[in-house]
Formats: C-alpha cells, structure tokens, sequence
C-alpha cells in the first residue's frame, strides 16, 4: 500500500468522526469540516511520514484543534477591531436536542468543551485527553466533573435528565 | 452521556466527506505554489506578516508528524535540586516574583499536591509533586516542583519541573523517575539528578528493570517505558501490533496487563492484552465490539486476578456497566454486568492483595447544580471477591461523608508478599498526604513536605 492509499484508508475511516468532534467544538459544521480537511491535506503533503505515525487519528485530531485555536484567535481579534455582524451558520441538520447540545456546548468555556469532546465523543481515556491537551491527569477530571455540571446546568433549561 | 452518543450517530450521518482526490490536488497545488519562483517573494512579505501576527496570535505553525518511538525529546536542561530551608521562605503576595523557587512553590500554603511515589520498601522514602496555586486557588498557574526525602521529610530536597505534565513514579528503592514536559529525569532521594538515556529501540522489560509507564510526552505516540535505575537508560516495552491506542499497567506480580483501542476500517473494539515475560510474548482477547470506554485495573492481588472496567454510554460509570475479571491468569475471563442501580464517575481503582476491588467514586451522577448526592463520594471496598457488593470507606481524614466530589487521589500503594496493602492518599485539592494500614481502614496522616 503507498503512502497515500494509507491516508485514503484513514480518510475513509476517521474523516465523519473528526468532522463530528470538531462540530461538537465550534458548533460550525462549515468550519468544522475546513479544519479536518485542512488537515488530512497536510497529511496528503506528507503522506510518508505520516504512514508512520503511531496514531493517525490522534495526529489529525491535534491539526484539526489546532486550527479550530488559531481561528478562535483571529475571531477575537476581528471581534475587538470590527462591529459585530450577525453571520449565517451552516449547520448540520440536527435534531433539536443536538442543536441544543451543541449550543450548550458552545456556551461552556474551551477548556471543558474540549475535554468533554476528547472523552465522551472522541473516547479518549483521561490518560490519552490529559497528553493531547498537555494537562495532569488530575486537571482533566476536574475538569470533567466540572464540565459534566455545567452541561448539565446549561441543557436543563430544557429537560432534567437523571444523569449526564 | 447518552445524548453524545446519540448525536455521535445524527451528525455523523449527516456529513458528506468530498472527493478524497480533490484534498491530494489541493495539496500537490500547494506544493507547486510552494516551489514557484515568482511566488517566493510574496511568501516572504507574508511571512514577515506572519512573523508579526505571531507576537499576537501565538504560534500557528502546523505541527510536523511525529514519528512514534523513533521521536526525538525535545532537550529541556535537567532539574535543580535546591537545599530546603526548615521554614516556609515564601514571599508575600505583594512581593510573588512571577517565577517562583522549587522550595517557594512547595512550601507555599496555597500550593496543592500534583503526584506522589513511595518506594514500596521504604515508606519514609518518598517524593512529592507540588503546583503552585496562589491565593485564588485557580491552579492556573503552570509552576510545579518535587520534593525528595529518605527520612519522612525529616530533611528534604526540593527540585524544579519545568514543564506542565508532572509526574513521578517509583524506581528502586532510593529513586525516582520523574517525567515533566517532554523530559524525563531519575532523582534519588538524597536530591541527585540524573539524566536518563532513552534507547529508543523497543525491548522486553527484564529483571532489575521498573515499568514506569509512560515517559516521554508530545503530542501523540508515547512508548510504554522499562527504567533500569542503576544505569538510568530506558527504553520502551516491546508491544503487540495495534492500530489505535494502547495503555498498559504493571501488575504487583509482575504481569503487564493492558487494553487495546482498536479501530480499523470505520469499525471499533476493545481488547484486553497481557504478557508475562515482559512483553516478549502477548496474549489477547476481544472484549468489547464499538466503543465503550474501558480501562485496567490495577492489581496487587496475590493471586493472578487482571481485571478491565467497561463503561456503557461514554462515561464511566459505577456500579460498572461491565467488568471483565479473570481469576487464573487469564485461562478464563468471567463478564460482570453490573449495569442496574445508580452511576457515577470513577476515579482510581485497585484489585487489593485479597482479591477485593477498592475504587473511588469522584462523584455520584445526581450531585448537580450545587446539590449534592444522597450517596457519599469517595473510597468503597467490595465483599472480598464479591464485586458486586460495595460498601463505603470512611475518609482518611476523618470526616462526614457527604454526597459532593471526592478530591482523593491515589499516590501509591504497596504490598507485602504475605499480602498486607499499604495506600497513600492524597487531597487533590490540598496538601495533605494520608498513608493507610495495614488495610484501608486505619489512616495516619504523614509529612508530604
């Protein structure tokens, strides 16, 4: 198999996962899909080293949150510099419960968006989320239990379930 | 989390990948810009802009593909021991440099523990990873530092970590093998640092080695590592072929048990794995079909009892939705479906020397919005082999259980070969380090620095 039939086999496997994963992060299914793809090119432009990769998945998955950052970035930065322009956000189409999931979600802060995707959509262990994140152990739980909560706090204007 | 579960399945189905050849020619136009003469002055104005957004945005550059275990660490400069006073030196708040000394960091009263290790024969041998937290209590702040005694903290000596991830593992009887950003390093107790050479060049663990997990961290691909203490050279454990994710324990009787994340193709599985002789040989066995989490537990059990915990839903959970036990050394695997009663959220969790299950609940799934739950967080036991029967552990330090989170962490743990366990706990939120024992029930609590 060459270096890029060994990406097209992971494209076929990982591409709907991460786009969901990213979808889950930004609440931006058109934004979502740009950094995935963005990605998967920089995994085309060095296909053999990326055949070699313990994890590609997880290496994708690095790129892809990468880029979801740095745009993060640059949207802060237009926000302090420009009016604030109500645009219009492509979304999958979602049942009403998952657009309010992926509403509340967006209403959390990063770093407990990001380690309830890695864990609960990604299926990460904590051990995996902590070295992805670059954080202790410890501090993923927290912030999972702490996220778990706000979640929780943030969908219950709809429903109360009886566990997250 | 059932309702990630769900929109796992909706939105996936709803996203359409586009031709995989559209991304190669994207990527070979790329690659023509790239070379394009007349395109190099224009990279070079926008690298000049991209060099001054940096300032602003942070860096952007795309990360290049690790390569696995043939990855070089990044070099980062060993730590330095620091002579401990005998009295907390730290400076008010007014005066808090932004960089703070190891032994600032450790004897600051705000300053929480990170990990701790203790060398299984000696208990007044220990090391402690220290965050410093300020007076918010944020814990935002990324300065750590370890402190080494061979006397009970009689006398100690405190070192820098400079990195984020921390974490310190036992390695003898007077080390241990400390990992903090990208680097890894072997302290003894009397405060010496030693560099540690990584062979990168995977091979069986083998006697006079110490399985210390793993040791050097990046952005993916970390090599399960065996440390010889007396050479201070590691290399990683020889591993069975996986596609996807692998972690691995050591068992008190020395059998590397582990579990398999597979993926291949769009489908899922979880394996449990184990070997006997270090790695040189593996066994597998399917246990789960898609991708529920599951995770090793632990054993000091002085039979041969390996044991995988699955969590149905994306959590995990407890009462288990399943455990995967198996009594003899893995010739027969016995499933627990424990999928009825109430959840919650497991923290660690130990097969004790006599075959009983200890775990931590961090927190019971009905303790919301401030409320707490009617069951209290925190250690339970089985009934001895009876996993199905457990019953709460009242807190080393004493208090009244009450239905809120569980901030206690493992340190450690040790046991004799009669079978008699020792635990270090520690509050995660604090700086109170807990030794039980004999058993669980009796706690004492001991100097941490």
């Amino acid at each position: 198999m060459s270096s890029q039939d060994f990406v097209r086999e992971v494209y076929d496997a990982s591409y709907r996962r991460l786009v969901v994963q990213m979808l889950a992060l930004c609440g931006d299914q058109a934004e979502a899909e740009d950094v995935v793809q963005e990605a998967f090119v920089k995994a085309i432009g060095q296909a053999g080293r990326f055949g070699q990769l313990d994890n590609p998945e997880a290496w994708l998955r690095t790129v892809a949150m990468n880029g979801l950052r740095n745009r993060w970035r640059r949207t802060a930065v237009l926000r302090r510099v420009t009016p604030r322009i109500p645009g219009v956000q492509q979304r999958a189409e979602l049942s009403p419960d998952h657009v309010d999931l992926v509403s509340a979600l967006r209403r959390l802060p990063v770093e407990l968006r990001e380690v309830l995707v890695l864990h609960h959509l990604a299926d990460l262990p904590v051990a995996e989320v902590s070295r992805a994140l670059g954080v202790p152990e410890g501090t993923v739980k927290a912030r999972l239990v702490r996220g778990r909560d706000q979640l929780a706090t943030a969908m219950s204007e709809r429903e109360e379930p009886n566990h997250v | 989390m059932s309702d990630f579960e769900s929109f796992r399945r909706e939105a996936g189905n709803e996203v359409v990948p586009p031709d995989f050849d559209e991304l190669v020619a994207t990527s070979r136009r790329r690659r023509r810009t790239a070379a394009g003469s007349a395109v190099v002055a224009v990279a070079a104005v926008v690298s000049v802009v991209a060099f001054g957004l940096q300032g602003v945005y942070g860096d952007q550059t795309a990360p290049v593909p690790p390569v696995g275990p043939t990855r070089s660490p990044t070099p980062t400069p060993n730590p330095t021991p620091t002579p401990s006073p005998t009295k907390d030196t730290s400076p008010s708040p007014e005066e808090r440099p932004d960089r703070l000394t190891p032994t600032q960091i450790v004897n600051d009263e705000n300053s929480t523990i990170s990990d701790v290790a203790v060398s299984a024969g000696s208990p007044e041998v220990r090391a402690v990873i220290w965050q410093f937290c300020g007076e918010g209590g944020g814990c935002n702040h990324q300065q750590f530092a370890l402190t080494v005694t061979g006397d009970g903290f009689k006398t100690s000596h405190d070192i820098a970590l400079p990195g984020r991830v921390v974490k310190v593992v036992a390695a003898g009887a007077n080390s241990f093998f400390v990992t903090f950003g990208r680097s890894m390093s072997l302290v003894d107790s009397d405060g010496s640092v030693s560099a540690i050479q990584l062979d990168k060049k995977a091979s069986p663990l083998v006697a006079g080695e110490v399985f210390v997990g793993g040791g050097v961290q990046g952005p993916i691909g970390y090599p399960h590592l065996a440390l010889n203490p007396a050479t201070a050279m590691a290399h990683p454990v020889s591993e069975p072929p996986h596609n996807g994710t692998l972690m691995l324990e050591r068992n008190t009787n020395g059998t590397l048990v582990g579990v398999v994340y597979d993926w291949q193709a769009g489908t899922q599985s979880r394996s449990v794995i184990w070997s006997r002789d270090g790695g040189a040989s593996w066994n597998k066995r399917l246990l789960v079909e898609g991708s529920d989490l599951v995770s090793v537990i632990p054993s000091a059990s002085v039979d041969d009892v390996m044991a995988v915990v699955q969590g149905g839903d994306g959590a995990t959970l407890f009462p288990f939705d399943k455990v995967h036990r198996s009594v003899d050394g893995g010739a027969a695997w016995e499933t627990i479906d424990e999928s009825q009663g109430d959840m919650a959220y497991l923290g660690w969790s130990l097969v004790a020397p006599d075959g009983s299950l200890l775990v931590n609940i961090e927190a019971w799934s009905d303790a919301r919005h401030n409320r707490p739950s009617a069951q209290p967080a925190g250690i339970y036991e089985s009934n001895g082999g009876d996993w199905s029967d457990l019953r709460f552990v009242q807190p080393p330090d004493g208090s009244q259980p009450e239905g809120s989170v569980s901030d206690l962490a493992l340190g450690d743990y040790a046991s004799t070969d009669s079978g008699v366990l020792r635990l270090w706990i520690y509050d995660s939120t604090g700086g109170r380090l807990f030794e039980s024992g004999p058993g669980i029930h009796t706690w004492a609590e001991v100097p941490a620095r």
